[in-house]
């Protein structure tokens, strides 16, 4: 689409229908990941490591195995050999080979005609360990002296020399980071600590699967995506993947962890073993906690150069994060995002993905930017207190535009942060009057945004009625915003749109909902797929009305002629089209396929208010403020909503959320008691501004909005508590010991 | 273990299940009588997923055990509805965009039903506090409390 | 068609220390050849997934793709999302 057709008023983008699947979802209809069952289904149970990192000597599961109701007991012996790589680290981690290497890690699985059975089965099996020392900390993990926790665990990218732990190294820069800091009035560095977090989705992961001896098989599951759940689970099987048909459930949360396999090969290989029955697998929320990907910890140093008047001139960060015992953290991506929001005349990144006896880390909304942000956000506000210079302005001043080449190489096309900047400044917000032990946080945030490989279909019904078909489960209102993009291509109304999420038989590959990209991909090729068929439409009109296809055109749900030459002939609506389907040719269906570009680069910029109460050093939210650029707020409501949301888990990343390790490296707060997630009680009103600076490679202008407002509460809280009471915390959650000692000694926490 | 014979009333009809006593009413409802409308997300009584009304009281029907439920008058989601239309909350969720997953809006909206039913008034604090129990990841409870707030203004209104 | 590939300095250590490099190649497929026949310590960094940035637009790489003139390309690490 033309650019100048993006700032045109468009019929049902931007307005708020009812979500389609809103009754289901109200009424308790809703099918989720455990709300299924099949006849002759069993249960699964999963054993579990105790150990944080442990030698396994032996398994014996005899006495398990006689119990009444035993069906089937698998563990590592069960699954192929001979795997390599990436599938290996898949295989370790969906159950442990020689080594246990975290707490919780899976050692063996039983199926049986109860979940009690099953359950009773587990405690019966006998395990010998040889207990190994173990390592939790990021910074302790690459000590000379730490525990060796994989031989052969780094990639090509680690220099000799390394910490054995150190899985892969990254380097990157531009100009001259010494005569940078030269040029600078003020130079300061600083050391940050993030402590994991979890996605803390409410839905439990959860699957029913069901696998014959000649390798066919399906399953049903929560999932973010689910034909990478039949990649990973073909993979760590040797199982061809057209044979496994991978049903979505409706989905309970994900933000990242539903991205990749836990339980579902285990249910496969259960499933096989017991000789085809059905198995499901539901895991209680202590194994939530222990098992499945939280986000990485994260140690980070930060140097940053600025004028007297608020230009930064150069800026270096080394960042350390532990992503568990197989690697995989999102440093990378931490580094990418570090310095995205400014022109910085010269930018070092170093950073190191490292090893510890923890979970795998999994993807967890904007992956590394949270971390990112709050290093440099809070030196950012450091400097700007230590000057005192207005912490939007000098934003404003080194804020990056179109054109402007990012901290990690290429320039951005079109974006919104200068006016993100602006929209918060202006917000009433920003000037309230604060009292005593009150303060104000500013922070700014980015997340890249993701296209991504991406199937559909678009059919019509013999009504003139749309099925749209998308390979990307809806977790926030995303059949809603499909459904409006395809009403307006149409110009049909949006409640003659249905949005169906397939299995994986019924697409080509679709990667997950992830990096903020349904809307903005499967809209985008909703939109080419719909177009398909509007072109066929106006081919069959055109032959009825014995013209040129190129003299009729689409307007509003009708083929129209084009124009004097065409002919004088009266529109024909889509209902009429497809009543006529059978007789013109027959079904009337369009499909897209492609690895979606045309991504637009999001920021936003937050505004917390805070009060400490300095006795005992607790962290009230008095107001928030979100401000992000949308591109283009397909549907406003779930724009909102993923603003807001994505607030409310950095709130509590910064405020209470962390992984509490005993001394024996095992998890002590796997509840969400222990694990405590914002509650209601806890907060204010978030408030939002959707800006909208479209994105010009999208026809409808969207950026994706669903990551990048969870990484500038971090640091707008931080911000705001020193604003409050001089406390300057450089170690997150801001927990109330934490907050009163940094009151009492001026410690950072670090 | 031998299974226990339970008569109950589930949403106005009479019910009757077998249970292993060591089941909870969450169990029991999803697993013997097909209701899978209230959800376990803890198992521990800390989020509020599987939120029913047990005899006019709010539950968390994770730390009810089935056996209890003898003679007892419970209401779940799946009565929520009338014969024609939703609840007004349901229907001022949907409205409003207060669910994303919509996997803890069956307890948000028992839990939310049973404060209306006592408050046709609360203030926004009341709202949150009361709602405190009940886990929400995906909203950050802004719409969630709006949409509430509207409803008890609604009920007021027509009242 | 004559590129300039940029490439992060983690990667110099096996392309002799240059972090830019001009190469003559018509296609994606054809620039990934080239580099990993010149610098085969590379080959590890394409097997372990990348995304690219051709004239400033980041994707998933498509070999196939051709690349115009000039054109300004960097390697980077592929994009991980939650």
């Amino acid at each position: 689409m033309a650019k100048d057709e993006l700032a045109k008023d468009f019929k049902y983008i931007g307005t708020r229908p009812n979500r389609p699947d809103g009754y289901d979802k109200v009424t308790g209809r809703a099918k989720y990941g455990a709300d299924v069952a099949a006849v002759g289904m069993l249960h699964g149970a999963v054993l579990r490591s105790p150990y944080a990192h442990a030698r396994i000597t032996s398994i014996n599961f005899e006495k398990a195995s006689k119990l009444d109701g035993v069906k089937a007991i698998i563990t590592r012996d069960d699954f192929p050999v001979g795997i390599d790589g990436d599938t290996l680290n898949l295989l370790e981690n969906t159950i442990a080979g020689e080594f246990a290497y975290y707490d919780g890690h899976a050692i063996a699985a039983v199926a049986a005609t109860t979940v009690h059975i099953a359950k009773e089965a587990i405690n019966e099996i006998e395990v010998e360990y040889e207990v190994l020392p173990h390592v939790i900390d990021v910074d302790e993990a690459i000590k000379p002296d730490a525990p060796v926790i994989k031989n052969n665990a780094r990639d090509f990218s680690v220099p000799e020399g390394s910490s054995p732990n150190v899985a892969s190294y990254i380097e990157f820069g531009t100009g001259d980071i010494d005569g940078g800091f030269d040029k600078a009035d003020l130079v300061k560095s600083g050391r940050f600590k993030t402590e994991a977090a979890h996605q803390g989705y409410i839905e439990p992961h959860a699957c029913m699967a069901q696998l014959d001896h000649d390798g066919q098989g399906e399953m049903w599951v929560c999932t973010q995506g689910h034909w990478y759940i039949r990649q990973m689970c073909a993979s760590v099987l040797g199982l061809e993947a057209s044979k496994l048909c991978v049903t979505p459930s409706e989905i309970g949360g994900g933000f990242g962890g539903k991205t990749t396999i836990f339980i579902e090969p285990l249910a496969l290989a259960l499933s096989k073993k017991s000789g085809g029955r059905p198995v499901k697998i539901v895991m209680s929320r202590a194994e939530v906690l222990r098992a499945t990907g939280p986000t990485a910890s994260a140690s980070m140093d930060v140097k940053i150069g600025i004028t007297k008047d608020g230009y930064l001139t150069s800026g270096s960060v080394e960042f350390r994060m532990q992503g568990g015992a197989f690697g995989g953290s999102p440093v990378s991506e931490a580094l990418q995002c570090a310095f995205a929001p400014y022109n910085m005349p010269a930018a070092h990144h170093i950073g190191y993905d490292i090893l510890a006896n923890r979970p795998r880390a999994a993807a967890y909304r904007a992956p590394g930017s949270p971390m990112a942000a709050f290093a440099v956000e809070s030196l950012i506000d450091e400097i700007c207190t230590d000057l005192n210079l207005d912490p939007i302005d000098v934003r404003l001043k080194n804020a990056v535009k179109e054109g402007d080449k990012s901290s990690y190489g290429p320039k951005f096309k079109k974006i919104g942060l200068i006016e993100t900047l602006e929209a918060a400044k202006d917000h009433p917000n920003y000037s309230i009057s604060l009292g005593d032990n009150q303060g104000r946080g500013v922070a700014a945030g980015y997340w890249m945004n993701h296209g991504g490989e991406t199937s559909v279909s678009v059919s019509l019904a013999e009504d003139g009625s749309v099925n749209v078909t998308v390979g990307t489960p809806d977790i926030g209102g995303s059949r809603a915003s499909i459904a409006l993009m395809t009403a307006e291509t149409y110009g049909i109304p949006y409640d003659s749109v249905r949005v169906n999420i397939a299995e994986t038989g019924a697409l080509g590959f679709n990667e997950p909902t992830h990096g903020s990209r349904a809307t903005l991909a499967s809209g985008k090729a909703v939109y080419e797929a719909a177009n398909q068929t509007i072109s066929e439409m106006c081919q069959r009109v055109a032959r009825k009305w014995q013209i040129d296809p190129d003299a009729v055109f689409w307007e509003n749900g009708y083929a129209k002629p084009a124009g004097a030459n065409a002919g004088d002939f009266s529109p024909i609506s889509i209902k009429q089209i497809a009543s006529e389907m059978d007789q013109t040719g027959g079904p009337i269906a369009g499909h897209h396929e492609a690895s979606i570009r045309g991504v637009g680069h999001s920021f936003g910029v937050h505004i917390a208010d805070v009060e400490v109460d300095p006795e005992t050093g607790r962290i009230t939210v008095l107001r928030y403020l979100v401000a992000q650029d949308a591109g283009r707020a397909i549907h406003p409501s779930y724009v909102e909503g993923q603003f807001q949301g994505g607030a409310v888990q950095g709130i509590g990343w910064a405020l209470n959320e962390e992984y509490v390790y005993g001394a024996d490296g095992c998890l002590q707060n796997a509840a969400f008691l222990d694990y405590r997630v914002p509650v209601a009680s806890d907060l204010p009103n978030i408030d939002t501004i959707i800006v909208e600076v479209p994105n010009p490679d999208h026809p409808f202008g969207v950026r994706g909005v669903g990551e990048t407002g969870i990484a500038p509460p971090l640091p707008a809280l931080a911000n705001a508590v020193n604003a409050a009471v001089g406390a300057r915390l450089r170690s997150l959650p801001m927990s109330p010991g934490k907050v009163l000692k940094t009151i009492k000694t001026g410690e950072d926490g670090c | 273990m031998t299974k226990i014979h339970v008569k109950t009333n589930i949403n106005g009809d009479k019910v009757e299940f077998l249970t292993d006593p060591r089941e909870t009413l969450l169990d029991c409802l999803r697993n013997h009588i097909g209701l899978t409308g209230s959800k376990e997300g803890c198992g521990t009584g800390d989020c509020g997923a599987c939120s029913c009304i047990f005899d006019g009281n709010l539950v968390s029907s994770c730390l009810v055990l089935g056996v209890e439920a003898e003679g007892k008058s419970i209401e779940t989601i799946e009565g929520m509805a009338g014969e024609k239309e939703l609840h007004p909350l349901q229907k001022k969720f949907i409205e409003m965009a207060a669910l994303q997953c919509g996997f803890c809006t069956p307890g948000i909206l028992i839990a939310a039903k049973a404060l209306l039913d006592r408050n046709n008034d609360p203030t926004e604090s009341e709202v949150r506090y009361w709602l405190a129990g009940n886990l929400c990841r995906c909203t950050g409870y802004d719409k969630i409390i709006k949409a509430v707030m509207e409803t008890a203004k609604d009920i007021r209104e027509t009242a | 068609m004559a590129v300039k590939v940029h490439l992060w300095e983690s990667l110099a250590r096996f392309t002799d220390n240059k972090t830019e490099l001009t190469i003559d190649a018509d296609t994606v497929d054809e620039l990934i050849y080239i580099l990993s026949c010149d610098y085969p310590g590379l080959i590890e960094f394409f097997k372990s997934g990348f995304s690219i940035a051709i004239n400033d637009e980041i994707s998933n790489p498509d070999f196939n793709d051709l690349l115009p003139e000039n054109a300004e390309i960097f390697l980077l690490q592929k994009l991980k999302g939650g």
